[in-house]
């Protein structure tokens, strides 16, 4: 019986008593002995007390249904495969943005200087996608294996 | 002992969650015992409910392998029921115990009484309220104890030992007569 290793045994007889009361039957030797040792008057009401609860009529009530905690787990575990498929389109979205800003930076100022910079703005545009775009694209790849 | 098994448990949660036979399973097998713990630790029947299910949607959410034993299903429940309570008990203070008696009425002085029985636990640490309930009730043992409440497992003799003593003490306070079975 595993009660028997729990307690801090003060008293040589408790692992008995304990026994005894898991069995629903103490012996009289030992109910006799209980009623001079501290120790196991402690752990006899202790016992006792606890146990009370466990037949409390009212423990009976009908548990939540198994089924609607499923369910609900299912739900969660949805929403939160939705909100992680929301928060790459976010990554995505916001890096599109900031390649348009830095694309509209740069043309505007090679516009405000020279029409004869075009090339190298041409250079720069396309250096400035593959520098945000193949880290988010490299992102959204290990995200992706991830979640298989 | 929780940890280690549970560790290599974990290994291969990712591959396999737990299917709805097994859960249905899991919570027929220990819903009561563990609804029975969160009660006499909140005394709130339904704060209890809802953190019964809040706990198996944790463990659920844990993605656990279905391959984990029993007890350390129920171990890892219990462990994630005690750390709930204790983020409650910080939201909250718990309840008084009710000393004093009402004046005539002898029903509800009775009742009263009753109740302070009942209470009797609220005298204890919370902590101690824990470690009795799973000691006495659901026979864990000491290492599995010290998981369950995040404890080391060569306090839990001690502290035991010390929690029994103050429960008797108030017990015999509130004129309990233990009825053995």
């Amino acid at each position: 019986m595993r009660a028997e290793l729990n307690i801090f045994h003060s008293c040589e007889y408790e692992t008995a008593l304990l026994a005894g009361l898991e069995q629903g039957h103490v012996p009289e030797e030992l109910s006799r002995h209980a009623a001079s040792c501290q120790a196991c008057a402690d752990t006899a009401a202790v016992w006792n007390y606890l146990h009370s609860f466990v037949q409390d009529p009212a423990e009976t009530e009908q548990l939540p249904a198994a089924g609607l905690i499923w369910w609900r787990a299912q739900l969660a575990e949805r929403r939160k495969l939705a909100s992680r498929s929301v928060a790459s389109i976010q990554i995505v979205q916001n890096a599109a943005i900031a390649l348009a800003a830095i694309l509209a930076i740069a043309l505007l100022a090679a516009y405000s200087q020279t029409f004869t910079s075009i090339p190298a703005l041409l250079l720069e545009g396309i250096a400035a996608f593959l520098f945000f775009s193949v880290p988010v694209a490299g992102l959204l790849y290990f995200w992706a294996r991830s979640e298989r | 002992m929780i940890n280690a098994g549970t560790q290599a448990e974990l290994a291969t949660s990712e591959t396999r969650p737990m299917d709805e036979e097994s859960f249905y399973l899991l919570y027929h097998r220990t819903a009561a015992s563990l609804r029975r713990y969160l009660r006499r630790m909140l005394h709130d029947p339904s704060l209890a409910d809802d953190l019964l299910q809040e706990s198996y949607l944790r463990f659920l959410g844990a993605k656990l392998s279905p391959d984990m034993c029993e007890d350390h299903q129920k171990n890892y429940l219990f462990r994630i029921a005690t750390n709930l309570v204790r983020d409650q008990a910080s939201k909250r203070q718990a309840l008084p115990l009710t000393a004093e008696a009402s004046s005539t009425e002898r029903l509800a002085q009775r009742v009263d009484q009753q109740e302070d029985l009942r209470r009797a636990m609220d005298k204890l640490k919370p902590r101690e309220r824990q470690i009795l309930w799973l000691a006495y009730v659901e026979q864990f043992d000491h290492n599995e104890i010290a998981a369950i409440v995040g404890a080391r497992a060569q306090s839990i003799r001690p502290m035991l030992w010390r929690a029994r003593a103050n429960l008797a003490d108030v017990l015999r306070s509130l004129g309990f007569r233990e009825a053995r079975r």
